[in-house]
């Protein structure tokens, strides 16, 4: 009866692992990838409602240029800031496009991109200027989704390496 | 009901028979964690659907990028 138990209990552990590991390379690269993607449009969202709600609010897809009004001001986020935040996120956003590129043609076993460690240097000025805002429940929020970028930035480079 | 013996546990021939046997012997709550384990693994993507994906992404990442361009100013 113990040997059965040992017996069971050691297929009830193989069972989680290739539950947890079954998923291609490929598809957890290219489900982490999307992840990584909606948490940098929702950091991108969430400065730019911070910096002027009321252009963000009347249309979010038009260009806000001037950060003003009371949130902006009590989070400390200039328009000199948000012009910096922009500038790390255009650079962020082309590494990214890069990296999709990349993933509608890499395979495991192929090198890893470089534009990983560029994206995660990009996702680390990303925090460093969330962090370096005002303590406000914004900037709680600003710095959450930079650290949820981070973390996918990484479980992709984790999968990516893993596959090789 | 009885036990299952050794041999009929090298003989299962099904996921469901293997976690019913394991169920038997370590418990009930063993048979539903392999379930939910296996549910969480999720619908295996085609290559295609995986290359969809991504290009959708990637259209979105173009029109972000060009947004936080023209933001960047200087």
């Amino acid at each position: 009866m113990k040997r059965l138990r040992i017996y069971a209990a050691i297929v009830l552990a193989v069972l989680l692992v290739a539950a947890c590991g079954s998923l291609p390379a490929k598809q957890r690269a290219v489900l982490g990838n999307q992840a990584a993607g909606q948490a940098i449009w929702a950091l991108q969202d969430a400065e730019r409602r911070i910096c002027n709600p009321a252009v963000f609010d009347k249309d979010p897809t038009i260009p806000i240029t001037e950060c003003t009004g009371p949130t902006a001001s009590a989070a400390g986020l200039t328009t000199a800031k948000h012009q910096e935040f922009a500038k790390t996120l255009s650079t962020a956003y082309g590494l990214r496009i890069r990296l999709d590129n990349l993933l509608l043609q890499w395979q495991p076993g192929a090198p890893e991109p470089s534009e990983l460690k560029g994206l995660q240097d990009q996702a680390n000025g990303i925090l460093t200027i969330a962090r370096s805002l005002a303590m406000t429940e914004r900037q709680k929020e600003l710095v959450a989704l930079a650290e949820l970028l981070m973390a996918e930035v990484q479980k992709i480079a984790a999968t990516i390496r893993g596959a090789r | 009901m009885r036990l299952p013996t050794e041999a009929e546990i090298r003989n299962v021939s099904s996921v469901t028979q293997l976690a019913i046997t394991t169920g038997i012997i370590l418990g009930k709550q063993a048979i539903a964690l392999v379930k939910y384990l296996f549910k969480q693994r999720g619908v295996m993507l085609t290559n295609a659907q995986a290359d969809e994906i991504t290009k959708a992404v990637l259209a979105k990442d173009e029109v972000r990028k060009a947004l936080a361009d023209a933001e960047a100013g200087g």
